[in-house]
Parts: C-alpha cells; sequence; structure tokens
C-alpha cells in the first residue's frame, strides 16, 4: 500500500514538474521571439535603433541585474530551507526584489520617455519587450507572496523555478536590447 | 551526485555579480581601440555562463543529467548568436 502511494506521489510530482516546464517554454519561446525580431528590425532600421539605444539609461539596467539576480538567490534558498519560517522570509525577499525591479524599471521609463505611442520601431519594441518582461517580474512577485503564505514544497518550487526563468530571460534581454 | 556538484547558490551569486562587473567594463569601461565585435561576443559569452550558472545552482540541476540543462543554455546561445551576427553585420556595412 506505502509503495502504491510512494508511486501515485512520485507520478503526481513528474506530472507537476512536466507542467511548469511546458509553462516555462512556452515563456522562453515567445521571448525568444520577440528578442529575434527585435534584432532583425534592429538590421532593417539601424538608425532609429542607435538612436534608440543612445537614449536608454546606462546604469539602472546593471542595478536591475543585480537586483533580479539576487532575488533569484533568494527564491532558490527558499526551496533548500525546512523550516517554514525561513522559507516565508526567503520568498518575501525575492518578492521584494521584484517589487524594486518594477520600481526602477518604471523610473528608468520615466527618464528614457519610452512608450508604445512612440512613433519609431525602436521605442515601440523596446516598450512591448521590456514591458511584458515587468508585467512577468510582476506578477511573478504577487505569486511569491502568495506561496509565502501557503509554502508547500510543491508550492515553492513551482513559482521558483518560473522565477528562475523570469531571470534567465532579463539576462538574455539585458545584452540583446541595452549593450550589442 | 558528488559533493562538488551540489548546487551552491551563494558561489553562483559572487560569481553572477563579478560577470556583471565584467559585463558593465566590457561595455562602458574599455578603450575605444577595443574591436566592437570582440566586446560583442564576449558580452554574449558572458551572458550564455550567467544563464549556465542560474540553470546549473539556482533552478538546481547540477550534477544532474537532463538534456534540460543543455536545452535552457542552448536557447540563451542561440538567441545571442542573432544578436551578435546581426550586430557584426551591421559592424560590416
Amino acid at each position: 500500500m506505502t509503495s502504491i502511494i510512494s508511486s501515485r506521489d512520485a507520478r503526481d510530482t513528474d506530472n507537476g514538474d512536466l507542467l511548469v516546464w511546458i509553462l516555462a517554454w512556452s515563456e522562453l519561446v515567445a521571448f525568444g521571439a520577440l528578442l529575434t525580431a527585435f534584432v532583425v528590425v534592429s538590421v532593417l532600421h539601424p538608425e532609429a535603433f542607435a538612436a534608440g539605444k543612445a537614449r536608454l539609461h546606462h546604469a539602472l539596467p546593471i542595478i536591475n541585474t543585480i537586483v533580479l539576480l539576487a532575488s533569484g538567490w533568494f527564491a532558490a534558498r527558499a526551496a533548500e530551507q525546512s523550516a517554514i519560517p525561513r522559507r516565508r522570509m526567503m520568498l518575501l525577499a525575492a518578492a521584494l526584489g521584484g517589487v524594486v525591479f518594477g520600481g526602477l524599471k518604471c523610473i528608468e521609463y520615466a527618464f528614457e520617455g519610452s512608450s508604445l505611442l512612440s512613433g519609431d520601431p525602436f521605442s515601440q519594441l523596446y516598450f512591448l519587450i521590456t514591458g511584458f518582461h515587468l508585467t512577468h517580474v510582476a506578477f511573478g512577485s504577487m505569486i511569491l507572496v502568495l506561496v509565502a503564505v501557503f509554502p508547500t514544497r510543491e508550492n515553492i518550487h513551482l513559482i521558483t523555478t518560473l522565477w528562475h526563468v523570469i531571470d534567465i530571460v532579463w539576462l538574455v534581454m539585458f545584452p540583446v536590447i541595452y549593450l550589442l | 551526485m558528488k559533493h562538488s556538484d551540489r548546487p551552491n547558490c551563494s558561489r553562483a551569486l559572487l560569481l553572477l555579480f563579478a560577470l556583471t562587473g565584467c559585463t558593465f567594463i566590457l561595455t562602458y569601461a574599455l578603450p575605444e581601440r577595443v574591436p566592437p565585435a570582440l566586446i560583442a561576443v564576449m558580452i554574449a559569452a558572458i551572458a550564455v555562463i550567467k544563464v549556465r550558472l542560474v540553470v546549473l545552482d539556482f533552478l538546481g540541476l547540477r550534477g544532474g543529467r537532463t538534456p534540460l540543462t543543455a536545452a535552457l543554455w542552448s536557447w540563451a546561445a542561440f538567441v545571442l548568436l542573432i544578436a551578435v551576427a546581426c550586430a557584426a553585420l551591421q559592424l560590416s556595412l
């Protein structure tokens, strides 16, 4: 009986893992397509993209990278903890990282004057891609807080996997949009 | 899993911060005589290393023989390769 229950548990966990990775890969494919579009349009409109990149803030994206990496570290540590209060603390710290990232990104938008309504292709694509990522960070932060209330191993595994995928997307997005 | 294969989040975080510092230096602090194409390749390589660190240590896939690890950093390498190729194309025009 015990073996039946444990094999059922293992199967449930595998199914949960599969769903998490389907979700994660759908995000990676979507962001991969958007970033490829950004690069292709940058070849078609080099002047607009050079002018657009010159308007971008230099320091804030680097600070945001550090904030998101630190937030990812807290999420990874939350998955390692066995004590519930420590899990909660780590998850809330990870969520705070997401909130700080969002705040800094909004300051950056205000500094750059970026908008979807801008006429040039750089601003439109820049705002679309970074805004889509920012929505993921905001939503992820909310889920991190929610999971801090219900910190089961399965919930933590789900949100930390997705949080690290959001982290990976930023690590690729940062050089593609700001540096290359 | 060998002891050295265990994910070490704190060591990974320090390495990630150091690599972010390297990216900053490559972008803003190098003299102008360094070829831009070389800088672009190095920035992309650092980004792939950072993704690999996050996958191995933050996602806890270090030591596991899963194709997921390779698939994740290959995704990053693929997107960055396109970006570097386009940057090189623009520099050559």
